[in-house]
């Protein structure tokens, strides 16, 4: 028998527990998206819900207003996943940076450090924020009016001017250090030879990072770049969640917090499965459209 | 379901909670009318009578109302155990905002009892054959069956059979002593200053809030002292705060069992009046606080700030009135002994035009219910405990604990509090008396009130609610509140006031079907509230009349396209059955 | 109902490792790195750019530390100051009218050590776990000779996208008896996605693939050349998984949330989760219902004082670990000794 298998298929037979539990984990809960087109009731046995057909994807589209919002929503969205997507680049170049450091007690202190405020949740992320930006005796509105720079304090959280960026900035500064993380793994994987050959050949310390670091690091960058716009409209709601108010809330809105406000909250568990069902087709059929075009661009399939 | 990343604790959660919180509080503010329990049953003797041999109980309460979980120790632990020889655990469906209901529903996994703070959820128990019908058990449960009232309502609804008791329930309807939450509350002493003007009505709060500060730029400690100060965070559907103005003119926004996003009630009145319609007092209360900004008197802070941050101004007195009224006398005045015992700091001031609607107490009970699982592990001290939370001494200790402790019969009769009683929440309860702090109460820990708070108890004859005790209000009063009492002709509180002087529109709760919007129509309501949220706070930063009326009209067209008609006509629909019942 | 947890740009970590504690392999491949000097470039090839460059680096990376450091400080300093003082926003700078009863309130929470115990357990069994399958299946993904290997490789990159709500989870939780069961806190991550694409990257980019055919000419199995030749060579990757699956371990509270009712299952974060909601929602209600808690004295909880301390007690442990297996990807870094 053992004889019998082949290697590719030995190969296979090796990995196919670990398919299985996928399958069960993942896929095998789908079943519930059947929940979509009934009026769920739990505690009911599926069978007893009654069948509704399409009338919860209808309920995403049912008047002009709705529309407005629905793509005004989608705006939001897009607009600041593309922001965090052009941003991705900074944890590569915070992680060269790290890196080039030549005190190694400052660049463990740095990367230590630079990891704190992915722990920090976004409420009090929002509370903090808001002691430094309040109207009301808030440090930066006391010290710039003092100096003469603004003649009365500013309501910088009600602004919704640049929100997006701000969005992004405050992302940024949450994710940075955490995100660093793999490229210094990544730069770590480099293989020393690469660099000794470069210094034989002359390359200063700016061409050895050109020519050996950064090459790479891109494969881990191509891939993170890949899952994250697969990912474009799942942007999470905390962040945009607590900072939302009824001046922002027009620009800040994302799709999982428009799910949150209208369906979720109210638990409405068909309503909800519809923009899962929804999110996971757009964001698979991204994938693996991205994936293509990788194929014929870089000349490699990621996946 | 994937655990949560990165996430520190707090994250998801708060946020949730403050929801979830909001309609806690919405129900308790609301409806320090609706509170519930104390009461009794003519023989208190069924309550007093302990458990008796055989085994100690023990019970679980799954509670959609509060957040502790785990055993009911301390004080109220000792009372149950002595009481009824029950251990009681406690699982909130909320942690952190996350509802665990359905999931838990799903598998029928939900404790013994269940405290239902609406019909939803309830209906899906029911759907999922998952209550005892309590009719079976009579006998078991004497101290329920007495509130006929209340035992009619549910029986009416679900076939003669009673699938769930509903809370807060009473034997008569009498008027709360409860200082209704919207009379404003302002700084006395500067109001005193001002020489006491005649406020002739609710805007007319404007003019004395702008002299004050007029007067006091900054607070005592030196922080600015705005006009009006405002928070939004426990917005849903409308900027919450502004919309419970009308309320001081005769309306509402809760029958007592139906809650209504987009219309007011006029309940003596019978008459309905769609928030955002021309001339509405909503639109009204905008216009008011806009009034507030143009003037520069408007807290900046109002529509970016926190619950927290909103109460750290409270404290520090940042604002000349509170919308809210207990913001100002119930958390200024704690906070600031040295002032009051001056005479300074908030009281309520009520205006010539005030007519305060304000529920009765209701025989018939809430909108939230017990229920009792058909999983029960032990039945029957399931029932036992039931039936004595609906004792005349279970309702009474919902939030003041057992006999003994917080409180004392005086010569009389009459409950007092005892030196423990007056200290603050955080005070540690002796080892003999069951130990624990004394903020461990029934009412922190499970929230589901049997007997109405509001409602004099057979057989203690005052509410239990002790922050109306003739003991406590004359006991704790600081200069202030002397003085305020003094000049009000001896009333102890806002509520004695209005009773006097005929400014109260109480009315009676009914015997109405709770109803609630189906899934689809639910999932509009929400796109509108928010259109209507989003707008209303627009409205109040708007920096001229034409901003603002043309911001109205985008609200007004907005709502409609997205569909505010049609729940418009779903609540007069509500409003209507409860004018027309008896 | 639960807000649809998401993936950001930012993984959703799960779970890995004992790995750090070290195999002999594994050590003698840190070795072997660490011999291995980086770019020792000679002295004199560092030109006047470069020396430019390095000022620039030191007051950029320092003034980014200091950012992402002051929330850290202001958090810790309002926790130790006057509840009083931090509720009014006084403490900004320097802690004033220290004391430690935010922390001792915390520690007297009943069964916070046991729960603290199930913790670490999950950390440790669940980062071990996930650890080893994200880097088998990592492995196994290179394996170009695998049937149907593109397929089975895209089959489990979907599931990061793939979402099926909660309550159909539940369920099926509750058939396989998952529910109440520890094993609810290590199984669900144990197969996830997004490392096995991390680790296939990493051996693609960084480990040559003649090494392999080498051992596959001496005869070495799959697994040995796994165990044997892969596994010492994958350091900072491993590295890199365990800290992100240990920190995700540690923080999780959300499936205590769903999935578990036993008290002796519960874990830190569920506990000090839950008690921060419960103290605000007390708060709130009192407060809207009339105002007991609103005598707050000077050292009675105020609510963002206990969130701010619940937050130190989360992160604390984090920081105290992190140092250990940090070297394992910052640790290039003694040639910078050697070069500087």
């Amino acid at each position: 028998m053992k004889k019998a298998l082949s290697t590719p298929n030995k190969l296979l037979l090796m990995v196919s527990p670990f398919v299985v539990f996928a399958f069960v984990f993942h896929y095998l809960p789908l079943a519930g998206w059947y929940f979509a087109f009934v009026d769920y009731q739990p505690g009911s046995s599926p069978t007893e819900m009654p069948f509704v057909g399409l009338k919860w994807f209808r309920a995403l589209i049912s008047s002009q207003e709705q529309v407005h919002t629905i793509l005004r929503v989608l705006a939001n969205t897009l607009g600041m996943s593309f922001l965090g997507i052009a941003s991705s680049i900074l944890p590569l170049i915070f992680a060269i940076f790290l890196y080039e450091l030549r005190s190694s007690k400052l660049r463990r202190f740095v990367q230590t450090v630079s990891t704190a405020p992915n722990f920090v949740s976004w409420v009090l992320v929002y509370a903090l924020v808001f002691a430094f930006l309040s109207v009301d005796n808030g440090v930066v509105n006391n010290v710039l009016t003092r100096m003469g720079v603004i003649s009365a304090p500013i309501n910088f959280l009600i602004s919704s001017d640049h929100l997006w960026i701000k969005m992004t900035l405050l992302g940024i500064w949450k994710g940075l250090g955490w995100s660093a993380i793999m490229y210094l793994a990544a730069i770590n994987g480099i293989d020393q030879e690469q660099y000794e050959a470069a210094a034989i050949d002359g390359a200063g310390r700016f061409k050895q990072t050109l020519h050996v670091t950064v090459p790479g690091l891109m494969p881990t960058f191509f891939v993170l770049l890949l899952l994250a716009i697969a990912n474009i409209i799942n942007t999470g709601m905390d962040q945009y969640f607590v900072f939302s108010n009824a001046m922002t809330a027009d620009s800040i809105e994302v799709l999982d917090l428009y799910t949150y406000n209208t369906g979720i909250v109210s638990g409405n568990f068909s309503f909800a499965t519809v923009v899962s069902i929804l999110k996971t087709v757009v964001s698979l059929a991204l994938l693996f459209s991205v994936n293509r075009i990788s194929k014929s661009v870089r000349g490699e399939s990621i996946f | 379901m994937q655990s949560n990343g990165t996430a520190t604790p707090g994250a998801t959660g708060i946020r949730l909670g403050r929801r979830g919180l909001l309609k806690i509080c919405g129900g308790v503010a609301a409806g320090a009318l609706a509170s519930p329990l104390l009461s009794a049953c003519g023989k208190s003797a069924s309550s007093a009578s302990s458990g008796g041999g055989g085994a100690t109980a023990e019970v679980s309460i799954f509670t959609e109302s509060a957040t502790y979980e785990g055993k009911l120790d301390g004080y109220v632990g000792k009372w149950f155990k002595d009481k009824v020889n029950t251990e009681v655990s406690v699982v909130p469906n909320s942690v952190g905002g996350t509802s665990r209901f359905a999931t838990r529903l799903s598998t029928g996994n939900l404790g013994d009892l269940i405290v239902f703070t609406g019909v939803d959820d309830l209906k899906q128990a029911l759907n999922a054959n998952l209550l005892l019908d309590l009719s079976t058990k009579e006998k078991e449960l004497p101290n329920l069956f007495r509130f006929k009232d209340a035992i009619a309502r549910v029986k009416k609804v679900y076939d003669g059979k009673v699938m769930a008791m509903p809370s807060a329930v009473c034997l008569d309807s009498v008027i709360s002593k409860t200082d209704p939450v919207v009379v404003p509350s302002m700084r006395y002493d500067y109001y005193k200053e001002l020489g006491s003007p005649a406020i002739k009505d609710y805007w007319s709060y404007a003019q004395v809030a702008e002299q004050m500060v007029a007067a006091h730029p900054t607070t005592e400690n030196g922080s600015k002292f705005y006009g009006l100060s405002l928070f939004s965070q426990w917005d849903s559907t409308n900027a919450t705060q502004l919309r419970t103005i009308s309320q001081s003119m005769g309306w509402t926004g809760n029958d007592g069992v139906n809650a209504y996003k987009f219309i007011d009630i006029d309940p003596l009145g019978k008459r309905t009046q769609v928030l955002i319609e021309e001339g509405s007092i909503y639109l009204q209360s905008l216009k008011w606080a806009n009034g507030f900004y143009r003037k520069g008197l408007l807290d900046p802070d109002s529509a970016t700030q926190t619950w927290d941050d909103y109460l750290k101004k409270a404290q520090k007195g940042q604002s000349a009135l509170w919308v809210f009224g207990y913001t100002g006398d119930l958390n200024f005045n704690p906070a600031n002994p040295d002032l009051t015992a001056a005479g300074k700091g908030y009281k309520r001031i009520s205006n010539d035009s005030m007519k305060a609607a304000d529920p009765m107490t209701s025989t018939f009970g809430s909108s939230w219910y017990w229920a009792v699982t058909k999983k029960a592990k032990d039945l029957d001290g399931t029932l036992k405990l039931l039936n004595f939370l609906y004792s005349d001494e279970g309702g009474f200790g919902f939030e003041m604990g057992p006999e003994g402790v917080l409180w004392k019969r005086n010569s009389e009769g009459i409950p007092t509090l005892t030196e423990l009683g007056k200290q603050d929440w955080s005070a540690a309860i002796p080892a003999d008396l069951g130990g624990g702090k004394k903020s461990d109460t029934f009412k922190s820990r499970v929230n589901g009130p049997t007997l109405d708070q509001a409602w004099p108890n057979p057989t203690y004859k005052i509410p239990a609610n002790y922050q109306v005790w003739t003991d406590y209000l004359t006991s704790n009063a600081s200069a202030l509140d002397k003085q305020w009492t003094q000049d009000h002709g001896g009333a102890l509180n806002m509520k004695e006031l209005l009773v006097k002087n005929n400014q109260l529109a109480a009315f009676k709760p009914k015997d109405v079907p709770a109803v609630s919007y189906d899934d689809q129509l639910k999932v509009v309501a929400n796109q509108v509230g928010n259109a209507i949220k989003q707008y209303s706070w627009k409205m109040i930063y708007a920096s001229d009349d034409a901003t603002f009326d043309s911001l109205k009209n985008e609200m007004v067209s907005k709502a409609q396209g997205l569909g505010l008609d049609k729940c418009v006509d779903f609540e007069k629909k509500t409003a209507q059955t409860f004018f027309d019942a008896s | 109902m639960t807000i649809p947890t998401t993936t950001s740009a930012v993984p959703p970590i799960q779970n890995a490792d004992k790995l750090l504690v070290a195999s002999e392999p594994a050590k003698k491949a840190r070795h072997r790195l660490r011999r291995a000097p980086r770019h020792i470039a000679p002295m004199e090839q560092r030109s006047t750019g470069e020396k430019v460059f390095q000022v620039f680096n030191v007051v950029v990376l320092v003034l980014f530390a200091f950012v992402c450091l002051y929330p850290f400080y202001y958090i810790f300093i309002n926790t130790i100051s006057s509840n009083q003082l931090s509720a009014s926003g006084k403490i900004l700078f320097w802690p004033r009218e220290i004391h430690f009863t935010n922390y001792a309130e915390i520690f007297q929470i009943p069964d916070i050590w046991h729960a603290f115990l199930v913790s670490i357990e999950r950390t440790v069994i669940g980062t071990g776990l996930t650890v080893i399958c994200s880097a088998f299946l990592g492995f196994m993904m290179t394996q170009r000779k695998m049937r149907y290997r593109t397929f089975v490789y895209r089959f489990f990159v979907a599931t990061m996208y793939v979402s099926a709500g909660v309550v159909p989870v539940y369920l099926l939780f509750n058939y396989i008896g998952l529910l109440d069961n520890f094993l609810v806190y290590v199984l669900p991550g144990m197969v996830s996605a997004f490392y096995i694409v991390l680790v296939k990257t990493f051996i693609e980019s960084s480990i040559p693939e003649t090494l392999q055919e080498a051992a596959e000419i001496d005869g070495a199995g799959t697994m040995s050349l796994f165990f044997r030749i892969m596994l010492p060579l994958m350091g900072p990757i491993l590295a890199t998984l365990a800290i992100f699956t240990a920190v995700g371990q540690w923080n999780s509270f959300m499936d205590t949330v769903i999935y578990v009712t036993r008290s002796d299952l519960q874990t830190l974060q569920y506990i000090l989760y839950r008690y921060l909601t419960q103290s605000t929602a007390l708060a709130n209600s009192i407060n809207a219902g009339g105002g007991s808690m609103t005598e707050i004295s000077n050292t009675t909880q105020t609510a963002q004082s206990v969130q701010l301390t619940v937050t130190m007690v989360a992160v604390l442990p984090i920081f105290m670990v992190y140092p250990f297996m940090q070297r394992y990807f910052v640790k290039g870094i003694t040639i910078g000794a050697v070069k500087g």
